[in-house]
């Protein structure tokens, strides 16, 4: 080993010997016991994917096929507009405005022990609200498909 | 599972054990470090090479053979990995360049400040494989067949490594250094 040797190993000494004074935290508490995982890639990762999308697939279909057989209807527009008509139809007999709805029974923070026991019936029957309406939903039409008719050849 | 026979300074492993590679984590951990460092001249990318380097030596940790010293088996994933990481650097300082052409440049950072060292700019000069071996061969103490284990390449190829890496060192300091 030469002088240039020994003034590079000594050189390398004081640069990187500080470094083995430091104690690294053990590995589990780094990499939480396990390698770093790529949830999202690799096979499972495709598969999940495709997992999911076909599930949201499925349910828009459902959906679809829900409103199409309720409205006989294939146009989004109709789905919509009877949608529209069954919240219609439900607003009678039901409060809409937060004005409209009469308190139930005095604020209790304010109640006193003497007006409790005096407390009468109210004097108005209470409005009879009827039941809303019910979406009667009937099973999914499967449409009948014909085969195209095959050209005789004479 | 295979456990290895190693002598009482190299002590021995089971693959796939994680109390085992728990073991060589702590005991070869900044060793590691420093030889990336030592490449890089950057300490934060050589701390995050480290860290993938165990990733990666963990994943394959059942499939280690102890025919390999343990040691020189994670040097070789981590120095694979800082030479990967040296080049994509490589293309990144050149693309920064381009963009920075015409500004002025900023001013330097504490921590690299610290990384100025005549010796550290030199080393970053060196082509990473060769500051490899230098720093194996002159600050752990490996020997050149030591060194051909860790990188998975001849004898001789580690001699020719040292030896280039010495001149461009020679030429970066001067003969006088030190």
């Amino acid at each position: 080993m030469d002088d240039f040797e020994r003034g590079l190993e000594r050189g390398l000494h004081e640069l990187f010997d500080p470094y083995l004074a430091e104690r690294p935290e053990p590995w589990r508490a780094r990499a939480g016991g396990r390698a770093p995982a790529r949830v999202a890639g690799g096979l499972g990762g495709a598969l999940v994917a495709k997992l999911a999308t076909g599930a949201v697939l499925a349910a828009l279909a459902a959906g679809a096929g829900i409103e199409a057989a309720n409205t006989n209807s294939l146009n989004p527009l109709d789905w919509g507009r009877a949608v529209s008509r069954q919240v219609q139809n439900a607003q009678p007999g039901r409060p809409s405005t937060p004005a409209a709805h009469a308190p139930a029974s005095p604020t209790p923070g304010r109640q006193t022990p003497a007006a409790t026991p005096v407390a009468k019936p109210p004097a108005v029957s209470p409005p009879i609200v009827s039941p809303l309406p019910l979406p009667t939903v009937s099973p999914i039409a499967i449409p009948s498909i014909s085969p195209p008719a095959v050209p005789t050849i004479p | 599972m295979e456990s290895s026979d190693e002598s009482p300074e190299q002590p021995s492993y089971t693959a796939g054990s994680e109390s085992d590679f728990e073991r060589l984590y702590l005991r070869s951990r900044q060793r590691v470090l420093i030889t990336l460092t030592g490449m890089l001249g950057n300490r934060a990318a050589a701390e995050d090479c480290t860290q993938e380097a165990f990733a990666r030596a963990f994943k394959a940790w059942r499939s280690w053979r102890p025919e390999a010293p343990a040691e020189a088996w994670v040097h070789r994933i981590a120095i694979n990995v800082a030479v990967s990481y040296w080049r994509r650097q490589r293309l990144r300082e050149a693309g920064e360049i381009v963009r920075r052409l015409g500004q002025p440049a900023s001013p330097p950072s504490p921590a690299v400040l610290a990384e100025r060292s005549d010796l550290v700019r030199a080393l970053r000069k060196v082509p990473p494989k060769q500051a490899a071996a230098l720093v194996l061969r002159h600050f752990h103490g490996y020997t050149n067949r030591e060194i051909a284990a860790s990188l998975g390449i001849p004898e001789r190829t580690v001699a020719s490594r040292l030896a280039a890496a010495r001149a461009q060192l020679q030429a970066f300091l001067g003969e006088g250094w030190r």
